[in-house]
Parts: C-alpha cells; sequence; structure tokens
C-alpha cells in the first residue's frame, strides 16, 4: 500500500482498523518472546574482536546471519593509535610527515636530538588529539619508519577532553 | 665569441665561460653539487660529466670551457650511466634516512638521486656510523651526510678570505673541519649552511625547528643596517622560522625548474644578486629580535587618557586627530629609521601639510660594526637601521631639516608623535616627555617609551607590512610581507593615513598610491619602475648614494 495515495478507496479489512492494529502487535509480541539481546553493559563488556574483514566477507555467505546474532568488531578496525618502540628506543624520528598528512592537524611534533646513534632526531612531545581524529589512518601509510599503529581498542573514555590528547608515554607499546 | 653545439642546439657564448654556465642560461640541464657561480670551479663531484667530441673521456661541463664548434652531448647512454653511477658512489655512505634530514624537500641530492639515480647500490657493506661535530656554535656539521662538494671550504677561500675550513684525511674518512681546538669566526659563518646543497651543514638556529617544505619563502628585505641585503623570509602562518640569503644557486634549484637566475635581468641587477648571495649572521639571526609576538589585545595602553574611555582604534584615531589640529604648528614628530619609505612620506605629510608643524626628527641608532676583520667579505654598513638613506631624501623633498631626537624634545613641542619602532633607542630620553602635554607612541614592541606614552598604537613589524626601502647606496627594494598579524594591530601607513583623513578630509591611499606619489614628487624616486619593484630583484635606479 502506498502511503498519500489519497484516491484509493480501502476495503473492509482497512476500515476497520482493529485487525491491522492486532497484526502490528503480532510484530511486537514475536520479538518480546524472542529475547535475542542487542544492548551490552558497556564498559564492562566489550565487543568481542573477531578475524579480520577479509575473512568474515568469506565467511559470510555461508552465515549470513552471524554478523546480525552478536555484535562483534573486526580486528583490522581503526582504533586508538600506539607509538612503536624497539626495546627502550622510539622508532619515530619526528619527521613531521603524519604531522603534514593529517588532514584534522590532530597531531603536534616537537623534536630533539636521539639517543639512538642510527637516528638524528626523535620526538620530545608527541601530542595526539583523540577529539580531533577522524582515525583515517593517513599517518599510519606516511609514516616512512612505521613508528605509528592503529589498533582496535575502540573505547575513547573520559572524564576530560585533555585525557583524550595523548601524550608520547601513553601512546607507548613495546615491542621486543 | 665562440659558437658550439649542446644537443643539436647551436649557442653562442662569452669568450671563457664554461659548458655548464653555456648550458644553464640555454635552458639545458646539466646537473652538478661543488659548482658555485662565486667561486673557482673545482671538478670536484663528477656529477656534470658530459661528453664531447673528440674527447675519448667524459669530461666536467664545469670546468671545461667552451670553444668554437665543440659538440657537447648531454643526453647519451654514457652520460646517463655515469651520472647514475657517481649517485651510486656518492650514496655508499650517505645515509638514505631523508625524513630524519632537515635538508629533505630543498636537498640537491634528494633531488638529483630521484631525477638520474640508480634504484639499487651494489654496495651490501654496512654505512658507515659518524658522530655530529660543531664547528661553530651556530653551525653543526654531520660527515655522514657530507659529499665532499667543498663549497663551505672554497667559500671561506674564496669570499671570505679567511681560510678557517679544510678536508682532512682521505676517502671514505674525508670530513671538513676547523684548526684542531678552534671554531669558526661569527660574522659570516651562516652562509655554508645555505651553500650545503645537502644536510650536512645546518644551522643551530633552524636545526630541526620546522620541515623545509611546509614552510613559504618570501623575498624581502634584511632591515638590520643600512646594506640592505636582499633575503628569503621563510615563514608558517604566524612565525618567521628562518631568514635565507638569495643565494641563486640555491634558488634555481629550489624552483625545481630548469630555469636560471641570471638570464632575467640585465647585468646591473645580476651584480646585486650576487653581493646579495651572502648574508652576515646578525641579520640571519635577527629576525628574531624583530617578530612580533606581543601584539596587544587593545589598540591603546591601558592608562591612555582618553575622555570617554574608549580605546577602540576609531576613537583614538579621532583622537589624536583632533589634538594634532589643536597643536598646529607646535606639532613634534619623531621618525624612526625602521619606518618605510611610504609611512615616511605620509608622516612627513602629517605634520608638516596637515598640521603646519616643522621639528621632525629621526632617530639614531648605532653603527653596525664588521666582525671578522681580516677577511674580504664586507656586508655590515653604517647605521644599524635599513631606511636612513629614504627619509633623508624624502625629508629633503619636504624641505625639512631632520634634527635629532634630542632636539625635538628641546623644542618644547605642545604634541609629540612618536612613529617607531623605536627598540629601547628612546629609553634614555623617556624621562624627558615630562614636559609634553600629550605624547602619542606607534610602535609594535612593548618598551619604556609605550609605558609612558599618553596614547599607544600597535604597529606592525618589518615582516607583517609592505614597502620600500632606500639603502645607502639608494637602491630602493620592496619589503614584502611575510607573516599574518595576530591581534588588532595596525599597517602603520593605514593608521597614518586614517589620521590625515581625521585632519584635513583627504585620504592619501596605500601603499602602492603612497609610492605613485613619492615617484612623482620625490626627485630620487622620479625613474623608479613600479613594475621593477614587483619582481625579484625589486631595484631600480640608484640615486643618492651614501658610498
Amino acid at each position: 500500500m502506498t502511503t498519500g495515495d489519497r484516491n484509493k478507496r480501502y476495503g473492509l479489512r482497512e476500515a476497520v482498523y482493529l485487525i491491522e492494529i492486532v497484526r502490528g502487535l503480532g510484530v511486537t509480541i514475536r520479538h518480546f518472546f524472542r529475547r535475542r539481546k542487542f544492548a551490552m553493559n558497556y564498559p564492562e563488556e566489550k565487543l568481542s574482536i573477531v578475524g579480520n574483514t577479509k575473512q568474515i566477507i568469506k565467511t559470510m555467505d555461508k552465515d549470513a546471519q552471524r554478523l546480525s546474532e552478536r555484535p562483534e568488531i573486526v580486528m583490522n578496525a581503526r582504533g586508538k593509535h600506539k607509538l612503536l618502540f624497539d626495546g627502550d628506543l622510539i622508532r619515530c624520528v619526528a619527521c613531521k610527515m603524519c604531522e603534514t598528512v593529517c588532514p584534522f592537524f590532530a597531531i603536534y611534533i616537537e623534536p630533539e636530538e636521539s639517543r639512538d646513534p642510527r637516528k638524528e632526531r626523535a620526538p620530545k612531545v608527541f601530542e595526539l588529539d583523540l577529539t580531533r581524529c577522524a582515525y583515517c589512518g593517513y599517518c599510519v601509510e606516511a609514516c616512512p619508519e612505521n613508528a605509528i599503529t592503529m589498533t582496535s581498542d575502540y573505547s575513547l573514555i573520559a572524564k576530560q577532553r585533555p585525557e583524550l590528547v595523548l601524550q608520547k608515554e601513553t601512546l607507548k607499546r613495546v615491542i621486543e | 665569441m665562440p659558437t658550439f653545439e649542446i644537443d643539436g642546439k647551436k649557442i653562442t657564448v662569452e669568450q671563457g665561460k664554461t659548458v655548464l654556465e653555456a648550458a644553464r642560461d640555454n635552458g639545458i640541464e646539466i646537473p652538478y653539487f661543488c659548482f658555485h657561480e662565486s667561486f673557482k670551479s673545482g671538478g670536484l663531484c663528477r656529477m656534470c660529466l658530459v661528453e664531447i667530441e673528440k674527447m675519448p673521456k667524459l669530461q666536467t661541463a664545469c670546468t671545461t670551457v667552451a670553444t668554437e664548434g665543440m659538440v657537447v652531448k648531454t643526453t647519451t647512454d654514457r652520460v646517463r650511466q655515469a651520472r647514475s653511477a657517481i649517485l651510486e658512489f656518492i650514496l655508499t655512505n650517505h645515509p638514505l634516512d631523508c625524513p630524519d634530514c632537515d635538508q629533505a624537500g630543498e636537498c640537491v641530492l634528494q633531488e638529483y638521486a630521484h631525477r638520474y639515480g640508480p634504484d639499487r647500490s651494489a654496495f651490501t657493506e654496512p654505512k658507515q656510523l659518524r658522530e655530529h661535530i660543531a664547528l661553530s656554535e651556530l653551525i653543526a656539521y654531520d660527515p655522514e651526510r657530507c659529499i665532499m662538494c667543498e663549497r663551505c671550504v672554497r667559500y671561506y677561500r674564496d669570499i671570505v678570505g679567511s681560510e678557517e675550513l679544510a678536508v682532512m684525511y682521505r676517502g671514505a674518512h674525508a670530513e671538513i673541519t676547523t684548526f684542531p681546538g678552534k671554531l669558526l669566526t661569527y660574522g659570516y659563518v651562516g652562509n655554508i649552511a645555505d651553500l650545503c646543497p645537502v644536510g650536512a651543514l645546518t644551522t643551530s638556529d633552524f636545526r630541526f625547528k620546522e620541515r623545509v617544505f611546509n614552510l613559504r619563502a618570501t623575498e624581502t628585505v634584511c632591515p638590520l643596517c643600512e646594506a640592505g641585503c636582499l633575503i628569503y623570509a621563510d615563514a608558517k602562518l604566524y612565525t618567521v622560522y628562518r631568514v635565507r640569503s638569495r643565494n641563486p644557486m640555491v634558488r634555481s634549484i629550489h624552483a625545481h625548474e630548469n630555469r636560471n637566475v641570471t638570464s632575467f635581468y640585465p647585468k646591473p641587477y645580476i651584480d646585486a644578486i650576487s653581493r646579495s648571495s651572502y648574508i652576515c649572521d646578525d641579520g640571519r639571526l635577527g629576525y628574531k629580535k624583530l617578530l612580533n609576538d606581543n601584539h596587544r589585545a587593545i589598540p591603546a595602553g591601558p592608562d591612555n587618557r582618553l575622555a570617554s574611555g574608549n580605546n577602540d582604534w576609531s576613537s583614538i584615531i579621532a583622537f589624536v586627530a583632533q589634538k594634532i589640529k589643536q597643536s598646529g604648528a607646535k606639532t613634534a614628530g619623531i621618525i624612526s629609521p625602521f619606518a618605510t619609505n611610504e609611512e615616511a612620506y605620509a608622516f612627513m605629510y602629517m605634520i608638516k601639510h596637515a598640521a603646519g608643524g616643522s621639528a621632525i626628527g629621526m632617530l639614531r641608532f648605532p653603527e653596525a660594526k664588521e666582525y671578522v676583520s681580516a677577511g674580504k667579505l664586507r656586508l655590515r654598513r653604517g647605521m644599524q637601521a635599513p631606511n636612513a638613506n629614504g627619509i633623508g631624501q624624502i625629508a629633503k623633498a619636504f624641505d625639512i631639516r631632520l634634527l635629532s631626537h634630542d632636539e625635538v624634545i628641546g623644542s618644547g613641542p605642545a604634541f609629540l608623535y612618536i612613529l617607531g619602532p623605536s627598540f629601547d633607542q628612546m629609553d634614555p630620553l623617556v624621562d624627558r616627555l615630562g614636559a609634553i602635554p600629550c605624547v602619542v607612541a606607534q610602535d609594535f614592541r612593548p618598551s619604556r617609551l609605550t609605558e609612558r606614552a599618553h596614547i599607544v598604537m600597535p604597529g606592525m613589524s618589518y615582516a607583517q607590512k609592505d614597502g620600500t626601502y632606500t639603502n645607502g647606496e639608494g637602491r630602493v627594494q620592496r619589503l614584502r610581507k611575510v607573516v599574518r598579524t595576530e591581534g588588532e594591530a595596525r599597517d602603520d601607513l593605514s593608521i597614518l593615513s586614517d589620521i590625515i583623513a581625521g585632519i584635513t578630509g583627504k585620504r592619501i591611499g596605500g601603499f602602492d598610491q603612497v609610492l605613485g606619489t613619492l615617484m612623482k614628487e620625490v626627485p630620487s624616486f622620479a625613474s623608479i619602475d613600479f613594475d621593477g619593484l614587483t619582481g625579484d630583484v625589486g631595484l631600480r635606479k640608484a640615486a643618492g648614494r651614501l658610498w
């Protein structure tokens, strides 16, 4: 039935509203007894991380229902960033490629002399403003040293905005 | 005038020109590292190898003098292979960490490696790691990046004349050093960072501050002495990050174009450019002194004595105009030699024609001293301010005898207008201003004077406005706006022009209109070509020479 078709003449079933009301309620009642749960007790419960997008697309045909059954997040989703450290030394050379490429001006870098003999410079300050970031991943692509990556950590919870401006120390992930 | 052929193109050049210069002047690219117009060619980098008919081996274009009937080829496979091999050889110990290096973005080696370099290296041995050496407080030297073009060594030998740099050791161990335990003398050190085609020599002033590809270079004039060297000011948004000489070599490579500065201008301008290939260290570091980070939020100072209590621009300009009208012939002014020619004209017009006063003084700045006493390179001249000559000429055209600032205060004016920036030069006299009923200061930088003055109007620094300066030689040179302005500061010329409009109701216009008036009314500006000023060199006509 098209909406707003004023010239259409309705039959008896439509004219008596009661039948349609009962039909509508039927849908509601069916979902009530089916008890499929979508809401979660976030942040105590979190989305479970499954495979990556490629695997999921492969299995999608067989198991088309699976995605709607339980909320999930894929492993290669773009979440909070990490700066990689080789042991004690940061990989970043403060070349400002990410700062330059960032479309949202979310990154701020101040270079200094590096302690690493193989490198000339290192970041004295590395600030990443998550309130500005749109998780486009350009910084990861631009990085010549593979010093920045994105994790699947999607939860950005903070009591105050400054907490979402991440510093070098809070972004640290040590690679052994 | 020998005629010879490069890549099938017939070229006639002056006697004694090298193949490299001839090719460059005619738009044929031959890559090079070590050649520089101001020194003797050394044939050190071997990058400019070309094939010359009837010569069995490839020849360096920078040392081969063009002769009649020569046939030069720059695009053959042999030449291409040689270039690629030379680059591979240079890159054996050169670190391939361009993101790490400050020169990336303006590096000649980076550019040539992209254009002519091999995509791989036959050398599998690890690269040498070497420590940085400080050649002076201003210069850091990184031996691993050095390609031994010896431009810096030849600069000290041929241009400065003090032979402070030399090459030590041989082969892969070669490095540039000073005498043991000695550093380079302050004065003309910074130029070697401009000359260096790679990132081996960097100034501590700019090191790690900003990436060069984020900066915008503006052609302007150094305001720190009367020599008025032509400079590039590299800036991003509100900040000037460094000042460079307008070294023609560096520029033509930066432009990533196959063009050459020398071919655009007739001879006198080439002299002017090559004279401006080098700047002194004071000029290089001086931008910090002139940067404007102290703009006031409101146009007027906190204790401005305006009856209405309004501190906005229009009330202050109306107040000043009314005061000048009241004071009439008792209006006096002191102008800083940092004012541009246009501001000087507007200022003198305001005092002489609009108010009818005649006591106009110019601030005196200390003389610029030469640093390297033994050297050949002498750039610093006259007063440590840019425009004393220009202001003097405009005063002459107005029939004004420029007094000293002492005499102006002594003449007992009812109204004193001080057009800054005064850079603390007025400070000793501030206590004597008590007898003057109204003192107005226009400056971009807080000083004792701005604390004492009744009205303070924030103007702009040299990096924020357009104008012209006349240097001691009489050349009129273009000052350009380099950075944007924060706060409520206004262009000095527009403030003056608004005040004049407030007194007489007549507008004198902006920078270009005032310059047009100057050309009509002041004899030494008469032959200036406006188009010439908008060009790169920004100068015409040497008039009213001081030396």
